[in-house]
């Protein structure tokens, strides 16, 4: 090899005349030997492709076996064994003293045959191209490949790139042979990798100007520039070939990846699936613990009150028993105390597996759809990616559902009418209805076996709010403070212990003394408005359609068209936010800024200290839900795909189901959260979405 | 004669290329890595195969192998490409299998056939040096018996 350079035609005819003896022999001998039976030899070979396989993957599999030997036997087994075979087949491949790779028998027919018919030809191959050895023997999935994909054999596309890489080579030498140089030329031409990559005209011809053509008198050298200009132009085919071809096979590598990105994510799923089976069994099996632990304790303490009876006799070994019982006690009743005191027992938090998967879906991919209501869906609020979900429908029902398995845990009863707002803080949820109550329940108590202390299983209703005189139609909850607007024209704020009523705002009251404090143009304009906006469309919008509040302050939307911001310390009006020009359905703000969506289409961002607007866009149909965080506005409007803005490249996008299919649904209601959308439609649908 | 070829001659597998060339073949097949191209390795592969030591034609033929086994549709070029790289290393069983199924897909292939007459030639040769030698040893063989047996029956 290190000669090579030397002499390049020196052995070229060194196969005719192998004068050395003593390799033809050996040669020859292995070949004899080789060559013992066309069977077996096959069967070896089909193993040898899978023990390179193997030997790659053998530091890999030695680790995971002694990971594996901990835990399972069966698996260290047949690890083991195969190994066995794996060593045998090593030990019967080096008897026949092979070298180099041969193939199979099976891979030498499974030649693809010369048929036409393109395109269905290209996907084959494309199909085939990853698949290993056993796939080969399945005749039938031949593929078969037309000339075109084969246009330029691999040999010519060898003799295309050695004048490159002489023409490289050159360059370098003429570099004064400057290693760095050859290096830095090398990675150039990896970011490069075309062949001609510096193609001006001088250094495509060198030698052929169109100078010398013009003036040149001898046929035989227009002749020779015509042989050359022609190899050049054959070489370039070939190089485009080539590259189209790279190009070609590029484009099968990303199928084969998207494939297994695929098989990875199915996998991953599996895993989720299997590992929310365990769970469930573990929480089985943690509240059944927790029957036997109430019986078994109990015994010991007896077996302690016995002792003290016993051990009387002196003052201190009394009290130091009582402190024993008292411990004792503790340690029967802790369990019980806590579980009837804290909203979530520990046992059920105990473990449950973060959702991986939901990283690993695009944007626009759904999750998952169910059926979740025979009616439409009103409202719904979920606390945290593949957590609970709790949704209101115009059926009549609330329903709790584990959203990591999907699974209906129960219901919220108790309400006599349709639930039409909701707000959901960790596992509280607190519920506002037509039947002019509001209601806050633990979710975390539906669908457990616990029972309260007469033996009735433990309601999850906490509290009830009952002092509005018409529906609820707007509410909000933070922290311990909870208000909600009414169609009786108020809202009230809650004391969220007791169920008390601490305040009730008359809203026409406030605002009428704030028009008559304000300038008389607000006056009219808002007493011309205030009036006629009960129906909009046809539609009949709620008074209050839309609260907020954050400690002190709250915003408010309804069917005037203002939003007004109020404080509640005082309960005045702060501030009304004048633009909409159709009833406020809905709204959110944070410390910078307020976002309202109205039935006149437009969604409308205000800055909360200028009190102007910042930012507006309108949409086709009246917007009945929203919501934001700093990258997103998620909107509903009537129609069957959410609507999202993305605030920070400007742009709207639609998800939903009704991006795909034109028939499905309008969506009601829509909730998102770390890119985890969830969407209730008219149909009783609740779709979930990666955005 | 076409400038490019469809397949390379036979003297083409036993002109060796420089060792830059192959370095910069071999470095173009790193840098592609993990997914290198088949033209790529199969670049490398020939280099290999032209090569003068046997350890490079049989590396080269691995990795011929290995690209028949990865792409379909290069399957036929690649059954000459092996079928010289065995040839160049003395495997003429090999060679003549691989020559033997080209042949039955593309029985009018002038270069297969010419690849074929060769490796017959040296089959041919093959079998005849071993049976000088089986017969010289077969001899000596004779000759050593009876030189024992005459040395006994003394």
């Amino acid at each position: 090899m290190s000669n090579g350079s030397g002499k390049p035609g020196a052995s070229s005819s060194g196969f005719k005349v192998n004068s050395d003896l003593a390799t033809t022999v050996a040669t020859t001998a292995s070949v004899l030997v080789n060559s013992g039976g066309v069977p077996g030899q096959s069967a070896l070979f089909s193993n040898a492709t899978f023990q390179k396989a193997m030997g790659e993957t053998l530091a890999e599999e030695a680790k995971s076996r002694t990971m594996l030997k901990k835990y399972t036997n069966e698996v260290r087994l047949t690890l083991l064994t195969r190994r066995h075979r794996e060593t045998v087949k090593l030990r019967r491949r080096a008897m026949k003293r092979k070298d180099f790779s041969v193939l199979s028998e099976d891979m030498l027919h499974s030649i693809p045959t010369d048929t036409d018919g393109d395109g269905y030809n290209h996907d084959q191959s494309k199909g085939h191209s990853h698949d290993d050895d056993n796939e080969w023997n399945e005749e039938s999935s031949l593929p078969t490949v037309t000339l075109e994909d084969t246009k330029y054999s691999l040999f010519q596309g060898f003799t295309a790139t050695i004048p490159d890489i002489d023409e490289r080579l050159k360059k370098f030498t003429e570099g004064s042979g400057r290693l760095l140089e050859f290096n830095d030329a090398e990675n150039e031409s990896l970011v490069t990798s075309s062949p001609l990559r510096n193609g001006g005209n001088s250094s495509l011809l060198p030698d052929i100007t169109e100078e010398k053509i013009r003036t040149s008198q001898s046929a035989s050298q227009l002749n020779r520039f015509k042989e050359d200009i022609n190899y050049r132009l054959d070489l370039i085919e070939i190089r485009k070939g080539l590259s189209s071809n790279e190009i070609d096979e590029i484009d099968r590598k990303i199928d084969r990846l998207y494939k297994q990105r695929k098989l990875v994510f199915d996998r991953i799923a599996a895993f989720e699936r299997n590992q929310t089976v365990m769970e469930d069994h573990l929480s089985q099996i943690d509240s059944r613990l927790q029957v036997v632990k109430d019986i078994e304790p109990r015994g010991a303490r007896k077996s302690s009150i016995s002792s003290t009876v016993s051990s009387s006799s002196t003052a201190l070994a009394d009290a130091v028993d009582r402190l024993n019982i008292n411990s004792d006690d503790e340690t029967v009743y802790s369990p019980k105390t806590s579980a009837a005191s804290s909203p979530t027992p520990e046992v059920r938090t105990s473990r449950k597996h973060k959702a991986t998967l939901q990283r690993y879906y695009k944007p626009g991919d759904e999750i998952h759809s169910l059926r979740a209501h025979d009616a439409a869906v009103t409202c719904f609020g979920f606390d945290q990616p593949f957590g609970t979900l709790v949704t209101a429908s115009q059926d009549n029902t609330v329903r709790v559902w584990d959203m990591s398995r999907y699974r209906c845990v129960g219901l919220l009863e108790g309400h006599f009418s349709n639930v039409t707002c909701m707000d959901m803080q960790d596992n509280l949820v607190l519920t506002g209805s037509l039947d002019a109550t509001l209601k806050l329940w633990d979710v975390s108590k539906v669908g457990t076996s616990e029972l309260d202390d007469s033996g009735d299983p433990v309601s999850p209703l906490i509290q009830s709010f009952e002092s509005h005189v018409e529906e609820v139609t707007a509410l909000c909850m933070h922290k311990n403070t909870i208000v909600s607007g009414s169609a009786d024209k108020t809202i009230r704020q809650w004391d969220m212990n007791t169920g008390r009523c601490m305040q009730t705002i008359d809203v026409l009251w406030a605002t009428s003394s704030m028009l008559n404090a304000s300038s008389s143009l607000i006056g009219e304009n808002s007493s011309s408005v205030l009036p006629g906006l009960g129906s909009w469309d046809d539609v009949k919008h709620p008074f209050i359609g839309a609260l907020q509040c954050y400690d002190a302050a709250l915003a408010s939307g309804g069917s005037d068209g203002i939003v007004r911001l109020w404080d509640l310390r005082s309960g005045e009006v702060m501030r009304q936010l004048i633009g909409h020009t159709g009833p406020v359905s809905c709204l959110q703000f944070d410390e910078k800024s307020l976002i309202t969506g109205s039935a006149d289409r437009s969604v409308r961002i205000w800055d909360l200290r200028t009190g102007g607007i910042v930012d507006s866009f309108a949409y086709d149909s009246p917007i009945t839900s929203l919501q934001f965080d700093y990258n997103r506005i998620v909107c509903t409007n009537r129609e069957n795909t959410v609507k999202i803005y993305d605030r920070t490249d400007e742009k709207h996008q639609q998800f939903g189901a009704g991006v795909k299919d034109k028939d499905a649904s309008i969506v009601n209601y829509a909730r998102y959260k770390e890119g985890y959308m969830v969407e209730g439609r008219e149909d009783g649908t609740i779709g979930v979405w990666a955005v | 004669m076409p400038k490019f070829s469809y397949l390379p001659n036979l003297d083409d597998a036993f002109t060796p290329l420089t060792e830059p060339q192959l370095v910069i073949l071999e470095k173009q097949v790193d840098s592609e890595q993990p997914e290198p191209t088949t033209q790529s390795l199969f670049n490398f592969a020939w280099g290999l195969v032209k090569s003068e030591s046997q350890a490079d034609n049989k590396q080269g033929i691995d990795i011929l192998t290995s690209i028949f086994k990865k792409e379909p549709s290069r399957r036929r070029e690649c059954l000459y490409y092996l079928s010289v790289g065995c040839y160049k290393i003395g495997e003429y069983k090999e060679s003549e299998r691989y020559v033997k199924v080209l042949l039955q897909h593309e029985p009018d292939n002038l270069q297969a056939q010419a690849l074929k007459q060769e490796i017959d030639n040296g089959l041919a040769k093959n079998s005849l040096i071993g049976f000088a030698i089986i017969s010289g040893v077969t001899a000596a063989g004779v000759g050593l018996a009876s030189l024992l047996l005459r040395q006994r029956k003394k």
